[in-house]
């Protein structure tokens, strides 16, 4: 009797343990799915968030930095651990039951369709260096032939001392300056930045490098500064004053500054790097899902722009369109440059306030030593502190937790490396001249140090995923067909060797079941698999085999740069194949990670 | 037949779980098929031959050639799954809110020009104590960092503590006395409490030893010094003091048997000192040497019954390791007092081994004899930008007389804390200390070793 009850006490115990098992199974197996394969992707150019919608309103939460940076230093990142959606799928990716969640936005080529946040530029249609250094401007600036009516002081709370002009052909114009000990530092940030994202496709305001005279400025009648408290009052000319006093001249009197036309439409406030717009139908991909806003991670690592705040991102309503667009602003604590004063050593490294850092730094009693402790010679002030040498991609970070970074999976970050060495030398050079150096070798020495940096990112992620791009299907003078591709790490000088092998093979891919090898495993040593595949013995199996929808054929290709000792992880490519016309098209690509 | 009934249970527990899960994974993991259009031809990943530079054009909304799926995490299981996150915002909201206000009115500043002058060099701010040894109080610290903007300092501090006990202090310091090369600094401490802690027996005390006093003392220092070449410095302070010390109402008293218990006093001291001072900034040192060497004369005026000498040693060198940022310092300080002209000292003006915080992890006057021997090592190291770490190991022995010292006497204690510096001016640090007589937490308004009496109360 005791037996028994002992016994079904046990066995109570093992099926609630089961049980809870099942529980957990469960949840597992709710969030832990496998990433969505290219063939249930959209194929896209554009994205349709271009509807008309009614006026929404003004966000504020982003416009506060204190609060930005402290909730993303604590509050957002608890509330993260607590969602049991992300975290478990979180756990699960750390022991392989799961992916991460990828972005949501991608198309079946992996690619971001233009839309009212990014237009593909520089990547898929190489900019000319004309094109490049130009950049957003489609106009020359401000006029400079009349007087600027200053209309209020920067309405930011950064560091870097300006006010908003007026023009002769009303425009109205953010003007920034340098500080005193680092002429050129800012004002070259944000024109050489400003550049390069919008190269990248992101959407950014005209800036335009000019030389202010302080004589040309009288102060609006309804001009407005900052006080005390932040409280608004009149402008006076010893505000200006004060601005110009703290700015360096030039021999001239004139003074260098960056003016930074304001974008047309209503600001709407800033777009914040986590959830949604509420009052935008438009907006129904979550931010930190957004595949461009967690590549830009790669992009700002590579700009060492560390302050990726959501009050440097802007929402603009177009009352004619009647829609929102998308920008990133001010870009002032970019390269070498924290506003008014060059970047920290450890700004790039870790975050303002870095658990991790501080934790190790505590536990290890001082015995731990931050790489980025022993700071590069500054040579140039006009550079301020940028530097190569401890710049690692992976590590890097912006001054504080950005939501849609804290997402960027291996294929997001292969997307902003795809967009970061699509720059090349010439490429660098020509933006950087828009930063107006005076002295070239400070030009240069950004230009180097955009390179090494570039160089870093092309070699740690074309390593980590296989880099295999540009698919197309090409057909040969007596009709048959293969699959070219370009292997980014050899044609853009990040493979360990010169040259390449690719094993691939090629399925006939089912919708349920088992897919069938057409093609068994083969070496191809040249970027390009001949597609010698004929469908006559296999008649279409599901109705969908029709000339619209004909059987697809799965691709899978490995990469070894050793002859084949160590093999790449596997990119799939999934070709459409229309019987009617005996040719295969492109429908989509997945990439291992 | 109650083990069939709770596997029956149980198992259909599980079969729910399972029938569940069949139901929300696919639709969770599902993904809407879109509608798939013919491949594009060619894939716009190659380069187009001509580079077009506008914007795209705008679809028109009612032709939507296809639209972006829909986020994943939209889906009724994510959001059902994210019901503690919004619970958390929900709470995390006043934060935020009180955030924003914080920011949009400045409240930072206006904290600051409530108690400081714009300049920040003036102002008055609030001083509270809790627990420590002057019990939970209140106060205040009126200060002047730029007197008549001639660089001279003077603040002025007052705490009212629990039973009564206050204490206040005021100090004066002129870096360029009438413009010369000497600098004055005066000091005046006026305490008035019931809870001092004596530990007769010196070095071999117990805790239980423990007896309590009364004590009201105004001790007014006043030193006038200047440099003499290089880094050495020398000094004279000439000092009153004014003391009454009785047998607290707290039990154990201490008794009355105690030289200078139940009595009063009041003396005068002559102080001449000499130091060489090396270190890089005396606030929050990273490197030098600090050397002192100082001999004290009291006399007591009103009767014959206090009349001592004392002399003392003190070394420190700081050791900058790495690059000046983490520090290793060593310390050594040496104390001792003779009674001279049959006079004797009286027992609340001993040697305290921990004078200036140097022997952590013991109660206030813990150990205290006419002479003390003491040892410090302690390792700073940055943790986060204005805030370092730091452990050490105190040791130390009081003793009668030089014949007393032994290996085996001495007292030690390991701990560690954290260091805050925002400014010059501003820096305090939290400690904890272990020892044979337990943990004890140290909050302390300065970051160095310091010698003033009212550090010794933490004040």
């Amino acid at each position: 009797m005791k037996t028994s009850y002992a016994g079904s006490k046990q066995s109570a115990r093992s099926l609630r343990s089961l049980s809870r098992w099942s529980a957990v199974a469960l949840v597992f197996a709710l969030v832990g799915c496998s990433s969505e394969s290219a063939m249930h992707r959209p194929i896209l150019v554009e994205a349709d968030d271009r509807r008309p919608i009614s006026e929404p309103q003004e966000e504020t939460e982003g416009q506060w930095a204190l609060w930005d940076g402290v909730d993303k230093m604590v509050f957002y990142r608890i509330g993260q651990l607590v969602n049991l959606g992300y975290s478990v799928r979180t756990i699960g990716t750390w022991v392989g039951l799961a992916d991460p969640l990828e972005a949501q936005n991608v198309d079946a080529f992996d690619e971001v369709p233009d839309s009212t946040w990014f237009s593909n530029r520089h990547p898929v249609r190489h900019l000319s260096r004309d094109e490049l250094a130009r950049g957003p401007a489609i106009g020359s600036g401000p006029d400079l032939t009349g007087e600027w009516t200053a209309i209020s002081a920067k309405e930011s709370l950064g560091s870097t001392p300006g006010f908003v002009i007026r023009d002769g052909r009303n425009d109205v114009y953010l003007l920034k300056f340098d500080p005193p000990l680092h002429p050129e530092m800012t004002t070259a940030s944000e024109m050489i930045s400003s550049r390069f994202l919008y190269a990248a496709g992101y959407h950014v305001p005209e800036h335009y490098l000019v030389e202010v005279d302080p004589s040309r400025i009288t102060i609006g009648a309804k001009a407005k500064f900052r006080g005390r408290y932040h409280v608004p009052r009149p402008m006076t000319q010893d505000d200006i004053r004060a601005i110009l006093e703290r700015v360096p001249h030039r021999p001239d009197g004139k003074i260098r500054a960056m003016a930074s036309k304001f974008l047309s439409g209503v600001p709407k406030g800033p777009f914040l790097y986590a959830g949604q717009r509420h009052d935008d139908p438009n907006d129904h991909i979550r931010h930190e899902n957004r595949r461009e806003l967690r590549g830009l991670r790669i992009l700002a690592a590579f700009l060492n722009h560390t302050d990726t705040k959501a009050a440097n991102a802007l929402d603009m309503y177009d009352p004619k369109a009647r829609y929102l667009n998308h920008y990133l602003i001010d870009f002032s604590s970019t390269l070498g440059a924290d506003n008014a004063d060059p970047q920290l050593p450890r700004f790039g490294n870790e975050y303002f306030l870095d658990f991790g850092t501080i934790g190790r730094s505590m536990v290890e009693a001082g015995f731990y030593v931050k790489p980025w402790e022993i700071p590069i010679k500054m040579e140039y002030p006009s550079v301020g502190y940028f530097e190569s040498e401890y710049f690692d991609p992976e590590r890097w970070r912006p001054s504080y937790p950005n939501p849609a970074f804290l997402r960027t999976t291996l294929r997001d970050a292969y997307w902003g490396a795809k967009i970061v060495t699509s720059f090349t030398d010439e490429d660098i050079e020509a933006i950087v001249r828009t930063g107006g150096f005076t002295d070239p070798r400070a030009a240069r020495q950004i230009a180097d140090v955009l390179k090494a940096r570039r160089d870093k990112i092309g070699r740690y992620y074309f390593s980590l995923v296989n880099p295999l791009d540009r698919f197309t299907v090409s057909e040969g003078p007596s009709g048959e067909q293969a699959l070219v591709f370009d292997n980014l790490a050899i044609s853009r000088n990040y493979a360990p060797a010169k040259s390449a092998i690719y094993q691939y093979t090629i399925l006939r891919r089912e919708e349920k079941g088992v897919d069938s090898a057409l093609v068994p495993e083969k070496i191809a040593v040249e970027p390009r698999i001949p597609l010698n595949v004929t469908f006559d013995q296999a008649p279409p199996r599901q109705a969908r085999e029709s000339p619209d929808h004909g059987p697809v054929t799965t691709v899978k290709i490995r990469t070894s740069y050793d002859k084949g000792t160590h093999w790449s992880k596997t990119v799939t490519v999934y070709l459409q194949f229309d019987p009617e016309q005996g040719t295969f098209q492109l429908r989509g690509l997945d990439r291992e990670t | 037949m109650r083990r069939r009934t709770l596997n029956r249970s149980l198992a259909s527990r599980l079969l729910w779980n399972l029938l569940l899960l069949l139901l929300i994974q696919p639709m969770a993991c599902a993904t809407s098929q879109p509608d798939v259009a013919r491949p594009h031809e060619p894939h716009r990943q190659l380069e187009s031959p001509q580079p077009q530079r506008d914007e795209p054009q705008r679809r028109p909304h009612d032709e939507p050639e296809k639209s972006e799926p829909e986020d994943a995490e939209n889906r009724w299981p994510y959001r059902l799954l994210a019901a503690p996150e919004y619970a958390w915002s929900g709470l995390a909201y006043p934060f935020k809110k009180l955030a924003i206000a914080y920011e949009r009115h400045d409240v930072m500043n206006r904290t600051l020009d409530v108690f400081m002058t714009d300049e920040r060099t003036a102002g008055v701010f609030p001083k509270f104590a809790l627990g420590g040894t002057l019990s939970s109080g209140i106060g205040f610290t009126a200060f002047n960092n730029n007197l008549f903007r001639k660089n001279k300092e003077v603040r002025l501090s007052y705490l009212l503590a629990t039973r009564e006990n206050q204490v206040s202090e005021a100090s004066y310091q002129d870096p360029s006395f009438f413009g010369s090369q000497w600098f004055l600094d005066s000091n005046v401490f006026w305490l008035n409490f019931d809870e001092g802690h004596f530990f007769p027996g010196g070095n071999r005390s117990q805790e239980r030893d423990q007896t309590n006093f009364e004590l009201k003392q105004l001790a007014w220092d006043v030193k006038l010094g200047r440099r003499l070449i290089g880094d050495v410095s020398a000094a004279i302070t000439g000092r009153i003091l004014i003391a009454d010390a009785k047998g607290s109402d707290r039990l154990p008293a201490t008794p009355v048997s105690v030289t200078g218990n139940n009595s009063s006093m009041t003396a005068l001291a002559v102080e001449p000192s000499i130091w060489y001072d090396s270190r890089d900034n005396p606030f929050r040192s990273t490197r030098g040497w600090f050397v002192e060497g100082a001999f004290t004369y009291t006399d007591q005026v009103d009767r014959d019954q206090f009349r001592y000498l004392g002399y003392r040693f003190e070394i420190q060198r700081y050791i900058p390791v790495f690059r000046g940022d983490r520090v290793l310092l060593l310390r050594w300080y040496l104390a001792k007092q003779d009674g001279v002209g049959g006079g004797s000292i009286p027992f609340y003006e001993l040697t305290l081994l921990d004078l200036n915080n140097g022997l952590r992890g013991f109660d206030r006057g813990r150990w205290q004899d006419e002479g003390a021997l003491l040892f410090n090592v302690e390792w700073r190291f940055p943790v986060w930008q204005d805030v370092e770490g730091d452990i050490f190991v105190d040791e130390g022995q009081v003793f009668g007389s030089y014949k007393d010292i032994g290996l085996q006497h001495f007292r030690y204690s390991v701990g560690g804390g954290l260091r805050f510096v925002s400014t010059r001016k501003f820096g305090f640090r939290i400690q904890a200390a272990a020892s044979e007589d337990g943990v004890l937490a140290l909050i302390r308004g300065n970051l160095e070793f310091t010698r003033r009496r009212a550090a010794t109360l933490g004040f």
